[in-house]
């Protein structure tokens, strides 16, 4: 199985909907985002259009934040046979060197652990213990967080022997996926030729970011004008 | 004049002895010939920064921007310069040592 998740930037209307979806699902560090919308406008008055480019974690297949980590001694970044690239926060050392590296961003150094709301303090929902978070939600300082294409909620259905329903129910489907208002996201196996994922990757009708880097991202993108 | 060719001659053999392409520095480095510290950090006087400008000699415009292009794919775009950086950085610049494993450390590959 490989998880991979496709993004159509013709149908994004960048209501970061996956955005705050993400937020509440994961509750990451404030300013510390695990998705976020690149957005820029492209042509010359009158013909100009925006265009919205949801970003996260790419999941590489030669992820290069694995190849500094290791490189490091820290070995805290790795992926695991579903093609999700996790980070253990008990080995990350803080380095940043995964930052450095990374061409798409995605690594996110925390410095220190911030409430919610600025001047208040930590809401019940951060004050949850650690032990009774999934182990990607345990925060803490001098640690790089990233997207983790929300794998409590794949490891769940891997659990209960459910891994055909990943991308296909609620459940057992990354949180960004769920709430997207113009089906612009798509999650799925794309070793399983009838999943949604697998057919528009297989028409060529998505494309990969920064290909010129080798990571090849598991995360796909429909663009105006096609692959390029 | 002979003196001043002689000169010439013995910098220049100096010169050719002291210079290094950057697969020798970067085996010296791993080595352990060259120093650099075992800090890893990207903050300055780490490893990351000992590298790239007192042994390579890189200038910070090098790598620094002043800011992103506007349709850079970027996440950590908004976040940037960080703790008194001179400008953002954009990762093409380290594809031509760091892809194929040709001259450093190799992170990014050939497909």
């Amino acid at each position: 199985m490989k998880l991979v998740r496709v993004i159509d930037t013709k149908r994004c209307i960048g209501c970061r909907a996956c955005v705050a979806a993400c937020m509440v699902e994961n509750f990451y560090n404030p300013g510390d985002p695990w998705n976020f919308v690149v957005e820029y406008e492209q042509g010359e008055f009158p013909n100009v259009r925006r265009v919205f480019v949801p970003m996260n974690c790419m999941h590489c297949e030669n992820p290069p934040c694995q190849k500094a980590c290791d490189y490091v001694g820290a070995h805290a970044i790795y992926k695991n046979e579903f093609g999700v690239v996790l980070i253990d926060y008990d080995k990350c050392i803080g380095c940043r060197y995964c930052i450095a590296v990374c061409p798409y961003g995605a690594p996110q150094y925390v410095e220190k652990l911030e409430p919610l709301f600025p001047n208040e303090s930590f809401t019940p929902y951060e004050r949850i213990p650690e032990e009774n978070r999934h182990e990607v939600h345990r925060f803490r300082p001098n640690i790089v967080t990233k997207c983790t294409f929300c794998w409590h909620r794949i490891e769940k259905a891997i659990k209960e022997n459910k891994e055909h329903l990943i991308g296909v129910h609620p459940e057992y489907t990354p949180a960004c996926d769920l709430v997207c208002p113009v089906d612009a996201r798509f999650f799925g196996d794309i070793e399983n030729p009838d999943s949604k994922v697998a057919k528009i990757v297989g028409e060529k009708k998505a494309a990969q970011l920064k290909k010129e880097f080798g990571t090849r991202p598991q995360v796909y993108y429909i663009l105006e004008g096609g692959d390029y | 004049m002979w003196l001043l060719a002689f000169v010439l001659l013995l910098f220049s053999i100096g010169y050719s002895q002291e210079f290094k392409s950057l697969e020798d520095i970067a085996k010296l480095i791993r080595e352990g010939k060259i120093k650099v510290g075992k800090d890893y950090t990207m903050s300055f006087g780490g490893r990351f920064h000992n590298i790239h400008t007192k042994v390579i000699g890189m200038d910070c415009s090098a790598c620094h921007l002043n800011k992103y292009p506007k349709d850079f794919l970027y996440i950590r775009r908004y976040k940037v310069p960080v703790r008194g950086a001179p400008g953002v950085v954009d990762r093409s610049m380290c594809i031509s040592c760091h892809k194929g494993g040709k001259v450093a450390t190799q992170w990014y590959t050939t497909r």
